[in-house]
């Protein structure tokens, strides 16, 4: 099953004009990646280096002005209406900001049925949802219904939003920068909450990071990426220990490590 | 759930009680005062142009009509002009704006020059060409004034619209496969309408003032008693009869600030920084 190619980005390219000008700023130029099934990859690069459009452009919240996206066979592009939003479901999102991707009127609840339509009933969606919850670590599932996402802490939201991603058994979840958001301790949590549900469900991730750490310990393959451009991508051994690029070279020796040297100031430009 | 707080402020600000009281208690007048008051607002007597005494509060008109049985009748026809336009330009600007703003290109385009052209015209000059044109009848008055204040909102949901729909968890609706028009409808304009709430009050009290100058024009039915007709009326006699102006002025006037101030604290109490102190305060509480 492994071999399998879920996600397949052929050759993306995605301009924006430059506000008030007629300027184009090339945000993702000629970009190839593929993500298999079971996998996690990871997309690093500073920011502003087009990997939260890539992102986006992979979620099929926006089109690329050139070249394809492929999710599980079906050209996004192509697809319209019913059929576009089923191929959809099998991916799904789990954002940075957490508190911006709940609906402030909706409680947890409802934020869980959304992903669990596919149910036949109410009670039956209402047993999953209490299933999912319990699943992420809120517990008990019952107490959380009712609140509104407001009411939680960071943390708890960050896990509630992996909950609704679940929720509709997708075969790929789109991380952007997933954890930058919640602090040290609940970092860990997550981390390992989302590795589990790899290893419980099959689930690939395409994770986007700026943290080159985390995409050590996390990914099995790494691509990074520099003003718009995959520059190298690889297995996160070859990549992160014998890079062959003179940016991500530069990336990796910016970690800051516990023992290690200092880093000689280096401008990543 | 959302709403019992901003509510509460509401209450607990002093122009937005003492205004809400004030409507509540014009409502219940308008709604129970005819059958109070024993007198007929079209009965004719012989006492002509008399100030006000015991025997008649509020003095009588040219031909001896009472005026307070005149402007408790009048309160119902210009609270139902004022809710009703309103009410009908809010739905009309709600959608128009939501609609523009959500789906953007050329229905943006479209929708906000049409809103512009009813925008620049010279409301009340309008009104009465209109009026003069399909007839003085009460609901053409309605569909008049409604006419000329949705854009208003429509410029005010657009906006807020704008600011929703770029929100993550509108991404996040769509990857679970929600259709288009069901985001609009259930994600998006629910989120919008908390900035459109102060702009209700304000659009009613603009309608009562423009049924008001267009029935004082003498382009409303002389059937229908409205606080407009009264002015009307009070204008013809003013040297002789200054009640018959004052009182339904003052009348107009003070519903209208009622509505403004109702507007001002309705916004007052949604603003997003006042929220965030309840809710310190709250947590405080427990």
């Amino acid at each position: 099953m492994t071999t399998e190619t879920l996600l397949e980005l052929e050759h993306v390219t995605k301009a924006f004009k430059r506000r008030g000008t007629s300027e184009q700023v090339l945000a993702v130029d000629q970009v190839s990646l593929t993500v298999r099934a079971g996998e996690s990859v990871a997309l690093v690069g500073e920011s502003g280096s087009g990997k939260s459009t890539l992102a986006r452009i992979a979620l099929g919240l926006e089109l690329p002005d050139a070249g394809s996206v492929v999710l599980t066979g079906h050209e996004l592009s192509t697809l319209r209406g019913k059929q576009l939003r089923s191929v959809r479901r099998r991916m799904q999102p789990i954002f940075q900001d957490a508190g911006a991707s709940f609906n402030p009127r909706r409680s947890v609840r409802a934020a869980m049925f959304q992903g669990l339509r596919h149910l036949g009933s109410d009670d039956e969606r209402q047993a999953r949802a209490v299933d999912l919850l319990d699943r992420v670590g809120l517990r008990p599932g019952e107490s959380f219904l009712h609140r509104l996402p407001h009411e939680l802490s960071g943390g708890q939201r960050q896990r509630l939003a992996i909950a609704r991603a679940i929720a509709s058994d997708p075969v790929l979840i789109v991380a952007d920068e997933p954890l930058s958001g919640a602090d040290v301790s609940v970092r860990g949590q997550v981390m390992n909450l989302l590795v589990d549900l790899q290893k419980e469900r099959g689930i690939a991730y395409l994770m986007i990071t700026h943290d080159i750490s985390l995409a050590r310990s996390f990914a099995d393959r790494v691509a990074v990426m520099h003003h718009g451009s995959v520059v190298e991508q690889g297995s996160t051994d070859d990549v992160l220990s014998e890079p062959k690029d003179d940016y991500t070279r530069l990336l990796v020796r910016a970690v800051p490590e516990l023992n290690g040297p200092m880093p000689s100031r280096a401008y990543l430009t | 759930m959302l709403w019992r707080r901003p509510g509460r402020r509401l209450l607990n600000n002093l122009s937005g009680r003492v205004s809400a009281v004030y409507i509540l208690v014009l409502v219940i007048v308008a709604l129970v005062g005819p059958l109070v008051i024993s007198k007929d607002p079209s009965q004719i007597s012989r006492s002509v142009l008399k100030p006000p005494s015991p025997s008649a509060w509020f003095g009588t008109d040219q031909l001896g009509r009472d005026q307070l049985a005149r402007l408790v009748d009048g309160a119902r026809v210009s609270l139902l002009v004022g809710v009703v336009a309103a009410g009908m330009a809010v739905i009309v600007g709600v959608l128009v704006g939501a609609f523009a703003g959500f789906f953007g290109g050329w229905l943006d385009i479209a929708l906000m020059r049409v809103s512009e052209f009813f925008q620049v015209m010279p409301t009340l000059i309008v009104a009465v060409a209109i009026v003069a044109l399909i007839g003085p009848g009460l609901f053409n008055i309605i569909l008049v004034i409604a006419m000329l204040s949705w854009p208003q909102t429509a410029r005010v949901t657009r906006g807020e619209v704008l600011r929703v729909k770029q929100l993550e968890y509108i991404d996040v609706a769509r990857c679970q496969g929600r259709p288009e028009w069901r985001i609009l409808l259930r994600e998006v304009i629910p989120n919008a309408i908390p900035a459109v709430m102060p702009l209700i009050a304000l659009c009613v009290a603009e309608a009562i003032l423009q049924e008001a100058s267009i029935s004082f024009l003498g382009l409303g039915s002389p059937d229908t008693i409205s606080w407009g007709l009264l002015l009307h009326d009070g204008q013809q006699n003013l040297l002789r009869a200054w009640w018959m102006s004052v009182i339904p002025g003052v009348a107009t006037f003070i519903t209208v600030l009622a509505f403004n101030l109702l507007g001002d604290s309705v916004s007052a109490a949604l603003n997003p920084r006042l929220r965030l102190i309840g809710r310190v305060r709250r947590r405080v509480k427990i």
